[in-house]
């Protein structure tokens, strides 16, 4: 008898190598972040011309660097949403379970790219970063933060599809599924607390 | 993994979501359970249809589609109305990583595919008892 569902294994992103940078981030992204090509990846819709002009370092430069920038925009988004849910913990203290996951789901997220990104590629924190409002209604607090989850998930999704390193794309499009999975969640606590 | 190989692996992915559905869509009592005998059989459509259009992909590019197994073995003894939704549970994370697989193995639409097979995955197999996490797909973090 087969056995179930054969799951593909790709090559493993581990926490640990995820702070040594971006490169360790996507794993295999390695190739794409270290100059030379991998010309098994796939390439994203903005990808240069696969022959002729530039030189396979070049390229693959131009590749590491957009996933990199890519990454801090993720890095921003995250931190924002983050920012969004610790907040809203400040105003109902009493959401602190309804919340832990969306919490725990971001802080990940932050951790990972804190790690991946390299300081230089940072992008300055918008001044003044404004700190965000949350309905007095826990329902209403609740809905909102469900509506910005989905919005951050469609984002996400189209981060997995700019993102030039296929690894880097899987992580990404995990990040978008795992908003989707918030935004489920706190629209049904939403509905709850009605 | 070339695209091919990535949309190959998640069509076999696909052949074993399809029979299990159809295994616990057969074994849940409609009369005593309609409310889960309705959301596997809604899974057991989207399944079949996600393995519709993958072997499509496949063929659009002049390739043999995998073909699927006599039988897969199921998660678990899938009897009781909870045992159902375990297994409806584990196939769901199963199905979770085979699409974040497929998504690095691919590009342009088909990412976008996978990349919201992926997500209906994640949140599908909450209504099966999952429990929201940081990486959906990706076991590894």
């Amino acid at each position: 008898m087969a056995r179930l569902l054969p799951v593909p294994t790709p090559a493993p992103v581990s926490r640990r190598t995820a702070v040594a940078g971006l490169a360790a981030l996507t794993g295999t992204l390695a190739g794409t972040l270290t100059g030379c090509t991998d010309s098994s990846l796939p390439t994203g819709p903005t990808d240069p011309p696969p022959t002729g002009s530039p030189s396979s370092s070049a390229s693959g430069s131009t590749t590491r660097d957009h996933d990199v920038r890519l990454a801090a925009q993720v890095l921003d988004s995250e931190q924002a949403m983050l920012d969004r849910v610790l907040a809203a913990l400040r105003a109902h203290p009493r959401l602190v379970a309804t919340l832990a996951g969306a919490r725990a789901a971001h802080s990940a997220h932050v951790d990972l790219l804190i790690g991946a990104v390299p300081p230089e590629a940072r992008r300055p924190a918008p001044a003044p970063r404004r700190r965000p409002v949350t309905p007095r209604s826990s329902a209403a607090a609740l809905s909102v933060l469900a509506g910005r989850e989905d919005r951050l998930a469609r984002l996400r999704t189209t981060h997995a599809l700019d993102a030039r390193s296929g690894p880097f794309a899987r992580v990404l499009a995990s990040m978008s599924a795992a908003a989707a999975q918030q935004s489920a969640l706190l629209a049904a606590a939403a509905r709850d607390q009605r | 993994m070339t695209p091919l190989e990535a949309l190959q692996q998640a069509l076999a992915g696909e052949h074993a979501a399809v029979y299990v559905y159809g295994v616990l869509g057969g074994r849940v009592s409609a009369s005593a359970e309609p409310e889960l005998a309705a959301r596997l059989t809604s899974a057991y459509t989207l399944h079949r249809g996600r393995r519709d259009h993958l072997t499509g992909r496949v063929r659009a590019q002049g390739e043999q589609p995998v073909a699927a197994q006599v039988s897969y073995r199921l998660p678990g003894p899938a009897r009781t109305a909870a045992q159902l939704v375990d297994a409806a549970r584990v196939t769901e994370r199963r199905c979770a990583a085979v699409y974040a697989a497929a998504v690095a193995g691919t590009s342009g639409a088909d990412r976008r595919w996978a990349v919201d097979a992926l997500t209906d995955a994640a949140v599908r197999g909450l209504s099966f008892g999952g429990s929201a996490e940081p990486f959906p797909g990706v076991a590894e973090l």
